[in-house]
């Protein structure tokens, strides 16, 4: 206590020094505690499932056409299930949300995502509803009673949280559902689902054909089972299903089993663990400062060490003596550090994209309190130990006698704060190398050519919903109606309709296939894959996809005329390279007859690739009029003139759609501006936040060396003064101190630039178009430390170079 | 009480060694008043400071109240130093951020003495040295007599049976010095053994014996 007290009081004496190392130390425990509490909330808290560790997610693969997560078959799935030794339970569920429905309220009809899910799905997971129970075997048989299993926050707000809904029915989307259960509050799988319902494959080709992929699986390990091992058998199981498709065809599948919390994180784990390094590497820097300051507080404090140790001080009591010293600081760091968490943490909460699952409930709780002092009592121990050491190394005897000039205390200090400022170089130059690799690919990322006009464009989904427009010619009718309304709209350009709205849904689309004139059957399974996608004449203006050929859909390519289609260019160079694409023909999904002929469409336009499926992800595009496809539209894309905004064409898109169905929600109004901002997010997020701690990192280096510097100016005076009076010139003194002072600095330079190359491969995934060993970032990361550095080293040098002899020699 | 046989002390120099002590054999009683003279450079800090167990880098036997000091480790010579050194420093060495009654505690806490035994016996020490008034204060705000008076019941404060003093008069002007060299008389008077290094011959005239130095040789 007494030595506690005593540190204390000397801090108070200490100001602006104690000031410098708490505010330094404040600023790394706040930001690792604030980075602490998202790598919990995100990495570390358990999911709301049971033996979570057990659980899988299932996709498959097939390199060699080009389809990675590729969604699982409805025959795959069952024998999966039935096949899989290391599978304890499987689940299926589609790979969108598919089961949205209608409910209608006084305030007018309301859409509520829902997933459709294989019986089984809840036990796998091993959650049990809050209230009433799960699916069992039976509700998802053909003809069964609807049911539904309702989200917490959906039975909270819609339904009043009544618990005598369960078993009650309820009608959605003018179909009568009895409610079996609610589900755990801390519930959403998949994300964004407020309600549940049984998976009943409607049409006859999703349940037998192999070839159409549209479940994702999720799984429990058998006992003792890992995930390597289920990898391996799933992979068997998948080559022989894949065979099975093609008639033992070539077709080469494979399975991909992934650790469902891996699943979930996504790249959010490696952007956390990039950030957790930036900030640890920023705590260093903070440490590195504080012991700098401590070992030439140490030496400044040697008389008094000596004297302590001449009245009887053991070496341990002194060392207790500084690390309390330290202690205090820390103490004072953490309160403070814990502060500016909070501020870090909404910061971070409010930068980061919406889709890291977890991050929006992370809080400054006991956990990361306790953490925030485990990492205060680490710094102070980290930041004081060495110097407190270092400062009772000395015998007595030489501290008493007075030798304090060219002493080995004094030599040691020396060395030791070089030590001190190279390190804090090397840290700081690995945050500012790893940081310039992500603001770059960021910007790379932000420079692409979408392919496609964000501006002016506003999306919509409109559906229309199948309980209102039960055949699919009325919903295509419905969207032609729509259309009309809008293109006559003041204010608007051009509209059209899409099943999928790009960015969206990330990888998620719909993986077509396609087949060449003169092609066997078996090659549309050996094809590389393309980018599906169903739309309505108008589409690809709206979109303001820059036409490179041909011309766009129009009334004429409607299910009676001939089959047409228009393809991305990257599409049309791999299947006519030097040739032109117009006037060229390919059947794709849905131009097989009924007598297994193929009909095939002809290439009317050629357009610009875009980017549907992920900023970085170009694929092979394929446009089919929807009149011509399987596939229905539900989004609809209006664009304005310059002057239209948003406000206005939504308004103007809902009264169109109100106009034709006042029953009819329309839901998730977006500009198409936000999908690509919202795609950003991730990058921009990591851009911004490891730019951040550059920053940080860079100011508090030059801070570490500055102080440096300056301590050692005030060290050297007498002898600079000497090398003044003995005829050294102002520039010789400048030069001198100069040099001192970068000839760490340079050398932390180099190590951090190794140290940056090493580090730099595991961030690698999180790059686009940037290599990891950019030679650029890492001279700039290099110059901009050495830029600082000089700026940091001039006003002390300067001050050396001022230096009166005649005085400071007096003052000796 | 002290016996020093052939105790030397040397620095390994790029050359070679350089002798800072040579020979010295030395024998001092309890109750003795000794006076350590010579030249500056003749090794009288360095003697000073080997006899208070502050250097264990030389050569010889020492005898220290009958513990042979050259067969000690580090903690038993620190255990002695404790229990029966006081010294007392030219510049005084108060430790700046203590008050006067902190710095006069100090050697009691490192002797792990209970709280409310070390409140009396600092408040004997400063009613004795007539300094109860000044027990808030902080060094810098006495004078180097008042400093140097601190110092020596700072000494005293842990009941050594010698005080060792580094020219303890060095900074101090002749008024201040005369009463600082008579304390120690009154203090030898009541017993405690006393060493220390001096310049002058007025302040050595306080002692009952003098030891010159030259060269590191025993003159």
């Amino acid at each position: 206590m007494r030595d506690l007290a005593h540190g204390l009081r000397r801090l108070r004496r200490a100001g602006a020094t104690s000031a410098l190392a708490v505010s330094a130390l404040a600023l790394g425990i706040g930001l690792g505690s604030a980075l602490f509490a998202a790598v919990d909330a995100v990495l570390l808290r358990p999911l709301p499932f049971a033996e979570e560790g057990r659980l899988v997610f299932v996709t498959e693969t097939d390199d060699q056409r080009g389809a990675t997560q590729r969604p699982v078959s409805y025959p795959d799935y069952l024998d999966l299930a039935r096949d899989a030794k290391t599978l304890a339970a499987v689940a299926a569920m589609p790979n969108t949300l598919s089961e949205a429905l209608t409910l209608a309220t006084a305030s007018g009809p309301v859409r509520l995502e829902g997933a459709a899910v294989s019986h089984g799905f809840f036990d796998v997971l091993g959650v049990r509803p809050a209230l009433g129970k799960a699916f069992e075997p039976g509700h998802d048989r053909a003809g069964a009673e609807r049911t539904l299993v309702l989200a917490d926050a959906a039975w909270r707000h819609h339904f009043g949280a009544d618990p005598r809904l369960v078993g009650r029915s309820v009608e959605l989307s003018g179909e009568s559902y009895r409610v079996i259960g609610i589900a755990p509050a801390d519930f959403e799988y998949p994300k964004g689902a407020e309600l549940w319902t049984p998976l009943v494959p409607a049409q006859p080709a999703y349940l037998e054909a192999r070839t159409t992929g549209w479940l994702h699986l999720v799984a429990r390990l058998a006992p003792g089972a890992t995930v390597e091992a289920a990898d391996a058998e799933l992979d068997g199981l998948v080559a022989r299903q894949a065979a099975l498709a093609t008639g033992g065809g070539t077709e080469k599948r494979s399975a991909v089993v992934t650790p469902l919390r891996d699943h979930l994180v996504g790249d959010a784990g490696p952007a956390l663990g990039l950030l957790a390094a930036a900030v640890a590497l920023v705590l260093l820097i903070a440490c590195s400062n504080v012991a700098s300051l401590l070992v030439a507080h140490g030496l400044a404090r040697r008389r008094e060490l000596v004297v302590r140790t001449a009245l009887g001080a053991s070496r341990a009591r002194l060392v207790r003596l500084l690390l309390c010293e330290t202690l205090v600081v820390a103490a004072l760091g953490t309160g403070l550090g814990l502060g500016l968490a909070h501020l870090s943490l909404t910061a971070l909460i409010g930068l980061a994209p919406v889709d890291v699952p977890g991050l929006a409930s992370a809080t400054i709780d006991g956990r990361v309190s306790a953490f925030a002092v485990a990492l205060a009592f680490a710094s102070a121990l980290l930041a004081g130990l060495w110097p407190a050491l270092s400062a009772t190394r000395e015998a007595p005897v030489d501290g008493l006698r007075g030798q304090s000039r060219g002493s080995s205390s004094e030599a040691r200090a020396v060395r030791a704060r070089r030590v001190l400022v190279g390190l804090e170089a090397a840290f700081a130059v690995v945050v500012l190398a790893l940081a310039g690799l992500v603001v770059r690919s960021f910007l790379r990322l932000s420079a692409q050519e979408l392919g496609y006009r964000p501006d002016q464009a506003l999306t919509a989904r409109v559906g229309p919903d199948e309980w209102r427009h039960p055949k699919p010619e009325d919903r295509r009718r419905f969207h032609h109606q729509l259309l009309a309304q809008l293109r006559a709209a003041p204010g608007v350009t051009a509209a059209g309709s899409t099943l999928l709205r790009p960015l969206e849904l990330g990888p998620i689309g719909i993986d077509g296939w396609y087949l060449l004139p003169g092609q066997p059957e078996a090659a549309a399974q050996q094809n590389p894959i393309v980018n599906y996608m169903p739309v309505t004449p108008g589409y690809l203006p709206a979109m303001g996809l820059s036409p490179r050929a041909g011309r766009d859909f129009g009334e004429r390519d409607g299910a009676d005329g001939a089959l047409v289609a228009i393809v991305g260019e990257r599409l049309a160079r791999m299947l006519w390279p030097g040739q032109d694409a117009i006037g060229q023909r390919l059947a794709t999904v849905g131009s097989k007859a009924p007598d297994g002929s193929f009909r095939f469409s002809e290439v009317i336009g050629v357009v610009a690739d875009g980017r549907y499926r992920g900023l970085a992800d170009v694929r092979l595009d394929l446009y089919v009029p929807v009149e011509q496809s399987p596939f229905p539209v539900q989004f609809v894309v209006v664009r304005g003139r310059d002057e239209a905004t948003h406000e206005a064409l939504a308004t103007r898109l809902r009264a169109a759609v109100a106009a034709l169905d006042p029953l009819q929600p329309v839901t998730d109004v977006a500009p198409l501006r936000a999908l690509v901002a919202d795609a950003q997010g991730g990058a921009r997020f990591r851009s911004q936040a490891t730019g951040g701690f550059a920053v940080l990192a860079l100011l508090l280096a030059a801070l570490g060396i500055f102080g440096v510097v300056g301590w050692s100016v005030a060290e050297r005076r007498r002898e600079l003064a000497v090398r003044l009076a003995l005829g050294a010139g102002r520039a010789d003194v400048l030069g001198l101190v100069l040099r001192d002072g970068l000839a760490p600095v340079a050398a932390g330079v180099l190590a951090g630039l190794a140290a940056a190359a090493v580090l730099a491969r595991l961030v690698r995934s999180l790059l686009f178009e940037v290599s990891a060993a950019d030679p650029a970032i890492f001279a700039l990361a290099a110059g901009l430390l050495l830029a600082a550095a000089v700026a940091a080293c001039l006003p002390p040098a300067l001050r050396a170079s001022r230096v009166d002899p005649a005085e400071a020699l007096a003052a000796e | 009480m002290i016996s020093l046989r052939n105790v030397e002390k040397s620095y390994d120099l790029g050359g070679g060694k350089v002798y800072v002590l040579r020979r010295i054999s030395l024998d001092i009683k309890e109750g003795d008043f000794v006076s350590i003279m010579g030249p500056s450079g003749a090794g009288k800090s360095t003697l000073l400071h080997i006899l208070g167990l502050h250097d264990s880098a030389w050569t010889g036997e020492f005898d220290f109240v009958g513990a042979p000091v050259h067969k000690l480790g580090r903690k038993e010579r620190l255990d002695l130093q404790r229990k029966h050194v006081g010294f007392v420093f030219q510049s005084y060495h108060l430790l700046d951020d203590l008050t006067v009654y902190e710095n006069i505690e100090v050697p009691l806490t490192y002797r792990d003495v209970k709280k409310s035994e070390r409140q009396a016996i600092v408040a004997d020490v400063l009613d004795r040295f007539q300094i109860v008034g000044k027990k808030d204060l902080y060094p810098n705000q006495l004078s180097g007599g008042q400093q140097q008076l601190v110092g020596i019941a700072r000494a005293l404060v842990a009941s050594p049976k010698v005080i060792l003093a580094d020219e303890p008069t060095g900074n101090l002007h002749s008024d201040q010095g005369r009463e600082i060299m008579e304390l120690f008389k009154k203090l030898n008077d009541e017993g405690t053994t006393i060493v220390q290094v001096t310049h002058s011959e007025t302040n050595a005239s306080y002692g009952s014996r003098v030891i010159r130095l030259k060269d590191g040789w025993m003159a």
